[in-house]
């Protein structure tokens, strides 16, 4: 109990300091911005955000909102995770803390300078987790610092004056400091009160001149030019000449909300934030859509394969439950969760096809994504047409254990990625790589019935029970050579259009190819005889095997065309569910034998 | 020996002669692929895949070539011996046909398919394409193409034909250029000519891929007048080496292998057309214009939309921006086979749409 107390403590310590959380942020999230090459809503980029540098997206909108319209406040908020040891060693930080601010993080960071510059010329794919760690807070905390700066020119630095106010002044002001300085040197305590106000004024107009050069990440203004719709980030009004009564206006909404949100005043907030929002949607239309907007956001805070995830447990247990006492309650019980959970994953995907604008599988994670709704499909189509639960408990199993695995494939935080050049078809996504995943998910369905076939076996489960199950296996795997060998030269068809050839003996290439014939020799010795019916599942069996090499395995050899797929730090994983994977198939095959053979 | 003959071919044609071929085929494919993590993907691919027979050591084991080619004469005996011809089997007839026509495919783009490439500096216009990894030395004489030396025979130049000697002194594949005066065997009195007097190349380990390689070669000239002496060559060097040998100009240029379209094609415009607010590419471009006789042709060739003219497919492959200008790299390939892959496509992909369809109709297999 003592234990849980503490835990919940610690927790609260943690949470970044929000000074006003009970805002409205209904306005303030749907603010479109452009952010790695991407429109996307306010509230999507706190959330990417945050979740860099805190781990958690939690109370995302009232961090972002503090941190830019209340930076000397936020800058107290201890937003950045730690939890490399070494590197917590290394800066100079406790071990018994995960969660540092700015403050605490200087002198470290300071004394590391040096490795970074030499860091960042090696081979980044070389690089210890420590010095991967080291990287990443330096780069969060010049991103954030940047963040913490981006609307410094429009908040108040002395009685209500900003930065703006005073830029047209600046020229003068720094003009009367340089002669104060030469006049007087640089103890302020020999100066004037009014020579003192003017070295303050002048070094802080200083100080915000330099925090604003080369801000230019927080792209959330608006400008139309020649009926060219761009975005800059507040600073780039000033630096790069980029000021027009139109920004301008932007800027002094923008003004109203800080003013609003630092002094806390709701009605204010509500009034100005929405303003804000009605301009920039007026600015920007046709191009932006809100609609788009909102789907995102609610994609975000929906989670819809949380929500698939649980209703596929859901139906796995009713259906294992049906397996030993089917009654109608449990089995319409059954169908309406493996509805719902194929509802939320493939409303997920759809959300994902219209934000982006493009076909539903472009990175490893989608492809996962995607995987795991066909084999979920499959499960429903089957249970719909024959009400037998073997089908589905199996492509449940495979949805959820693939869903599960999903969010160690993404990249970065934002799962909403754009693409590289190559890859920007929409035909080629929507036909080769759909087709090719497609069969992926198939391989797998398949794989996995021919495990519960070989299960069954060992539980002397009835002829036709096993016999009725052979010829599901045979003929789904059938359709996976189908969509894995279509795919594959559709693959080939694609290369031949982008790199003028039609076969490579590319790694991804090769693995792809490695399943078809995978599937082609099985089917073969089969109908040759040189493969008995136990070895021909047992092969199928082993799919699952071949399918994770094809799909995962040969990005981890980091050569070929297709660079785009790389990811590092699954080869561990993936070489663990190889090894467990021919454990558990030899080990059903040997038992199978072993047993029949006595009988 | 007809009979012996369609015995063999009945013997070919059976499916378990791909139960034995296939391993083979899956133990060579996954070899050569992870090969390539550290022999790169050019020398993985000649030694795997193009070709009749690898040596694990002493033992010749089969090559690329070898189990292809098999599979391919099994799949013609099967399609031609074996094949029952009715309905209920169509599906599979049309399958392995596709199977077919792609293997055939494959081996006539393997024969006869060329991959070149040409470099194309914004408002420039050229016929010339080079090839990847072949280079030559080129020798003009008074302005005139006379002979070509093939860089992979450099140990036996001939140049009995020529009125002036070339003595190479030493070659690399891959060559890392120094000062010629940090040289250790250096020598001030020696006669070095053109770029040779300030540079000097020495051997560097092979770049994975072929053509990144800076080849390159030291020799000595002699019985050219008044110019005898070391000299250097290497890929794409900026100047010939130019000279007077019995009254006649001549200049030697190395380089990649170069040949000359029957048309030309100019580049208008390159753009790499970038995501909003980033560097990363959402595509690249060049405008370009055909020029052939009267013809002006202009198109634009993108990523993953090449051009096709004549037999000669373009396609958008590299690029390089500098100060000078934007330059677009084109690979130029000529494959008489390019339809296969399309016609094997679609028959493979009916034929086991049709299978699966009358599997499942049939209730059983």
């Amino acid at each position: 109990m003592i234990r849980l107390l503490l835990f919940v403590l610690i927790c609260c310590v943690n949470t970044p300091a929000m000074a006003q959380e009970k805002l409205d942020y209904a306005a303030f999230e749907k603010m479109p911005i452009l952010d790695n090459g991407r429109i996307k809503p306010l509230g999507a980029f706190a959330k990417a955000r945050l979740k860099d540098f805190y781990g958690s997206d939690k109370n995302a909108n009232a961090w972002l909102a503090e941190t830019l319209l209340n930076p000397s406040e936020a800058i107290n908020a201890k937003i950045f995770l730690i939890k490399n040891d070494a590197l917590k060693t290394r800066l100079k930080l406790s071990k018994d803390k995960d969660y540092f601010n700015l403050q605490d993080l200087q002198t470290g960071l300071q004394a590391t300078q040096k490795d970074i510059i030499a860091l960042l010329e090696m081979n980044q794919d070389e690089l210890t987790s420590e010095q991967k760690a080291l990287l990443k807070i330096h780069e969060d905390v010049i991103s954030y610092n940047e963040l913490l700066r981006s609307f410094s020119l429009i908040l108040p630095i002395i009685d209500n004056t900003t930065f703006i106010d005073l830029l047209p002044q600046e020229q003068r002001i720094t003009n009367d400091l340089k002669s104060i300085i030469e006049r007087k040197g640089e103890d302020i305590s020999a100066y004037t009160q009014s020579e003192q106000e003017t070295a303050i004024t002048g070094f802080n107009l200083q100080q915000i001149r330099g925090g604003g050069t080369n801000n230019d990440d927080f792209k959330v203004i608006p400008t139309r030019l020649n009926n060219t719709l761009s975005w800059i980030a507040p600073w780039q009004t000033i630096n790069d000449g980029q000021g027009s009564p139109q920004t301008n206006e932007i800027l002094s909404l923008w003004s109203n909300i800080a003013n609003a949100y630092r002094s806390n005043n709701e009605k204010a907030w509500n009034k100005a934030t929405q303003e804000l929002l009605n301009k920039t949607f007026k600015i920007t239309a046709p191009e932006i859509s809100k609609t788009r907007l909102k789907v995102e956001l609610l994609y975000q805070s929906l989670k819809p394969y949380h929500l698939a995830m649980a209703f596929y447990a859901l139906s796995i247990l009713l259906l294992i439950l049906s397996l030993s006492k089917s009654s109608k309650p449990i089995t319409s019980a059954a169908l309406f969760s493996l509805s719902a959970a194929a509802i939320f994953h493939a409303s997920g995907i759809a959300a994902r096809i219209y934000i982006l604008d493009r076909p539903p599988v472009g990175t490893l994670y989608e492809s996962v994504l995607f995987v795991s709704l066909i084999c979920a499909i499959i499960g429903l189509i089957s249970y719909i047409k024959t009400r037998k639960p073997i089908i589905p408990i199996t492509g449940q199993i495979a949805a959820l254990g693939l869903l599960a695995i999903a969010p160690t494939m993404l990249q970065n935080n934002d799962s909403l990625e754009l693409l590289v050049a190559v890859l920007n078809t929409n035909f080629w996504l929507a036909t080769h790589v759909l087709c090719i995943t497609a069969g992926y998910g198939v391989c797998i369905i398949t794989a996995c019935l021919a495990h519960a076939y070989m299960i069954l076996r060992i539980k002397n489960s009835t002829h036709i029970m096993l016999n009725g199950l052979f010829q599901s296996i045979h003929k789904i795997g059938l359709i996976a050579l189908l969509l894995t060998a279509v795919g594959t030269v559709l693959g080939g068809i694609w290369a031949d259009q982008s790199w003028g050839r039609f076969w490579g003996w590319d790694p991804k290439e090769n693995g792809a190819l490695l399943i078809v014939l995978w599937l082609i020799w099985i089917q073969h010795g089969r109908l040759s005889g040189n493969i008995r019916p136990l070895g021909y599942v047992a092969g199928i069996a082993a799919l699952n095997i071949v399918v994770a090499l094809a799909w995962f395995g040969v990005n981890l050899l980091g050569v070929g065309l297709h660079s785009y797929g790389f990811t590092s730090g699954i080869a561990s994983g993936l070489a663990t569910f190889c090894i467990l994977e021919l454990i558990i198939i030899l080990g059903l095959w040997i038992t199978i034998r072993i047993r029949e053979k006595k009988v | 020996m007809i009979a012996r003959i369609k015995k063999a071919s009945i013997r070919l044609a059976e499916a378990d002669m791909v139960f034995w071929l296939m391993p083979l085929l899956i133990i060579l494919l996954i070899a050569g692929t992870l090969a390539q993590r550290w022999v790169g993907l050019f020398e993985a691919h000649q030694t795997y895949f193009a070709s009749f027979i690898i040596w694990a050591g002493p033992v010749p084991l089969p090559g690329g070539y070898i189990i292809l080619g098999l599979l391919t004469l099994n799949l013609t005996a099967k399609f031609l011996f074996k094949s029952e011809w009715s309905a209920k089997k169509s599906g599979i007839i049309l399958a392995h046909l596709g199977a077919l026509i792609l293997l055939i495919g494959g081996l006539i783009t393997s024969m006869l398919a060329q991959e070149r490439y040409m470099v194309l500096p914004e408002g420039s216009e050229s016929p010339y394409i080079y090839h990847y990894t072949k280079r030559n030395l080129m020798v003009f004489e008074d302005e005139r193409e006379i002979a070509r030396l093939p860089y992979k025979n450099i140990k036996n130049w001939n140049t009995d034909n020529l009125p002036f000697d070339i003595k190479i002194k030493f070659a690399c594949d891959n060559c890392q250029i120094l000062k010629r005066e940090d040289t250790a065997d250096y020598n001030e009195d020696d006669p070095y000519g053109g770029m040779a007097q300030f540079m000097a190349l020495r051997n560097k380990k092979s770049e994975k891929e072929p053509e990144a390689n800076l080849t390159g070669f030291e020799f000595t000239l002699s019985k050219a007048e008044g110019a005898d002496g070391n000299y250097l060559a290497f890929d794409g060097m900026p100047n010939p080496i130019e000279f007077i040998a019995q009254g006649k100009s001549y200049a030697l240029i190395f380089g990649k292998d170069q040949s000359a379209l029957p048309f030309s094609v100019a580049l208008k415009d390159f753009v790499k057309d970038d995501y909003q607010g980033t560097s990363m590419a959402r595509g690249y471009h060049s405008d370009v214009v055909i020029k052939d006789g009267d013809v002006n042709w202009e198109t634009r060739i993108e990523m993953n939309k090449p051009l096709r003219y004549k037999g000669y497919t373009f396609f958008q492959s590299s690029f390089d921006q500098s100060e000078a200008g934007e330059i677009s790299i084109l690979s130029v390939v000529k494959n008489q086979g390019w339809l296969f892959p399309y016609i094997g496509t679609i028959i493979l992909a009916l034929g086991l749409l049709l299978h699966i369809i009358l599997t499942f109709n049939r209730g059983r297999i």
